[in-house]
């Protein structure tokens, strides 16, 4: 039998159903994994091994009974920037560690009602912007290279997910905090649409910007999880009141005859050649699927990326001004971006609001007719946790710009975004991103998961897997 | 026209931003930390200034900020 650690949470259920092993086989595979690779990695901020050993005890029994839930019995791990009730939730900072929330974020709660198992609160950059270094808890390390990052802002989640800790976990996105994760770590993420998945609960960066997102080993995991936490809550206005789509049933529904829309230029540009290479392999890999590829020209992208840091860093200080007097003390990159937002005049960020109809109104004209659009979800390799300056080919330069670019422009517009591996470079991964039109996610997840049945890059397993022996 | 001047701010300086901080009453931001923020503007300026040349009329087709999200909840107008 494979090392339950490393099936996908489809594959868990479909072994619960068969009474081939239990969710109590399976949390302790992901406990063991947890023990052999934690040392290294550096992902798990709180370990909840008792609590979740009692509920997998609990849920084999529902099993049993015939009375199991979509999730029952599977592991998960959530981001720490998220609110559990009588649990740490720390976001990543040294001013949270004796945070015990009274009342659990809206996916938590959606999760456990889905019969999933809390097995981790994971890493993030502190308040889900400060960096690769953080000072309460220490480096994230990347699975494929212990020497690289996991990119952030959903670190722990990253390098969980990537390294068979659990099949499930929670990150959020801001301007790519889901999907360069994914990325770098060679995993599956989506942010989905923005409103689709309310936000009570999580510490907030930047209210018009900020996602939540599943981040797993599969498309069909990503429609799972994105299913249990999906849906309108009363209690973030901004969520949305469309009916939640059956995820997982749309992933049977044919991709043949759709059409990509492929943006160049921006999204194209300070890609590492070796990664190109993977990339180009991997578009026109979709052609077998039934998939048509064409070219497109999105206008004013620059501008609509700089249109999304102002956003950032206005909302970001709204939000975080009380921390304005210690900022010496936050962590590097989260002091920087805080630091910006004093000086965003009120008329640069209504200005940078009152443009986001009409980019999106561009990027619906550049889509047309095309399901969606396919992009680079990383141009180079994940960064050297010392330096944190990444290779674009001919080019050294600070990671956070171009780690970001292909993402914020998405998190601005409110569109959704999948990140797929689709192969590796120099040994590490190479992702495909598709960005879909509003409250499609379905398609994205539908043409993954199309993509993930005729190839193994998701499957791909990191060296350290090879070399703690789990 | 947006009305919106494409030009007439000043570029980012220390001093500038100092000024702007002390408005504010912020006091926290050493000479170093506004050095950073200023790199950071400076980066972003000239996005900034085209994105202040945009025309925004009054009415459509940007009235305000609000649009964005009916846009999302419609599904994008998808064709």
């Amino acid at each position: 039998m494979s090392d339950l650690a490393d099936l996908t949470a489809t594959e868990l259920l479909d072994g619960f159903a068969a009474g081939s092993f239990s969710p109590v086989d399976a949390v302790r595979a992901c406990l063991a994994r947890i023990e052999v690779t934690e040392p290294a990695l550096n992902a798990v901020i709180t370990l909840l091994d008792g609590p979740a050993l009692v509920a997998a005890e609990q849920s084999a029994a529902r099993w049993q009974a015939g009375t199991a839930r979509p999730l029952e019995g599977i592991p998960y791990g959530l981001k720490d920037i998220i609110a559990t009730e009588s649990v740490a939730s720390t976001g990543g900072s040294s001013l949270y560690l004796d945070n015990v929330p009274a009342e659990s974020a809206v996916h938590a709660s959606r999760l456990a009602e889905a019969g999933g198992i809390l097995l981790a609160k994971l890493g993030t950059f502190e308040f889900a912007c400060g960096g690769a270094d953080n000072q309460a808890f220490g480096r994230v390390h990347n699975p494929w290279d212990l020497a690289r990052t996991t990119g952030g802002s959903s670190s722990g989640s990253g390098a969980a997910v990537a390294a068979g800790m659990v099949p499930l976990a929670i990150g959020t996105d801001t301007g790519g905090s889901i999907r360069i994760p994914a990325a770098y770590c060679g995993i599956t993420g989506i942010k989905p649409t923005y409103g689709r998945v309310p936000r009570h609960g999580v510490m907030g960066l930047s209210w018009t910007l900020d996602h939540v997102g599943p981040m797993t080993r599969s498309a069909a995991d990503c429609a799972l999880m994105l299913g249990a936490i999906a849906g309108h809550d009363p209690r973030d206005a901004t969520s949305s009141c469309r009916a939640v789509p059956d995820y997982v049933g749309g992933l049977a529904e044919p991709v043949a005859g759709l059409k990509l829309a492929r943006p160049r230029g921006w999204f194209e540009d300070c890609f590492h050649p070796a990664f190109a290479a993977v990339y180009e392999e991997a578009v026109g890999s979709l052609g077998s699927l039934g998939i048509e590829v064409v070219d497109v020209e999105v206008p004013d992208v620059a501008l609509s990326a700089a249109a999304g840091w102002v956003v950032c860093y206005a909302e970001m200080f709204s939000l975080h001004e009380g921390h304005l007097h210690t900022i010496e003390e936050r962590d590097t990159m989260g002091a920087g971006l805080l630091g910006a937002g004093p000086f965003v005049t009120a008329n640069d960020y209504l200005r940078a609001l009152r443009w986001r109809p009409a980019f999106q109104r561009s990027l619906a004209e550049a889509l047309g007719d095309c399901a969606g659009f396919v992009l680079p979800g990383a141009t180079t390799a994940p960064p050297r946790l010392d330096g944190m300056s990444v290779d674009t080919g001919d080019a050294m330069v600070d990671w956070l710009m171009v780690a970001t670019r292909n993402h914020i422009p998405f998190n601005y517009a409110g569109l959704p975004g999948l990140c797929l591996p689709c192969g590796l470079a120099d040994g590490l991964p190479v992702s495909l991103q598709l960005v879909g039109w509003p409250h499609d996610d379905a398609t994205l997840l539908r043409i993954g998961a199309a993509y993930q049945a005729i190839t193994e890059h998701h499957r791909a397993k990191p060296p350290i897997l090879a070399t703690t022996g789990p | 026209m947006s009305g919106a001047p494409s030009v007439g701010y000043g570029e980012p300086s220390v001093e500038l931003f100092a000024q702007l901080a002390a408005y504010q009453g912020i006091t926290s931001l050493t000479e170093a930390r506004l050095a950073l923020s200023v790199a950071s503007h400076a980066d972003l300026r000239p996005e900034l200034l085209a994105l202040r040349a945009k025309p925004m009329p009054f009415l459509e087709p940007v009235p305000e900020p609000a649009q964005a999200l009916t846009w999302l909840e419609r599904g994008g107008d998808r064709p």
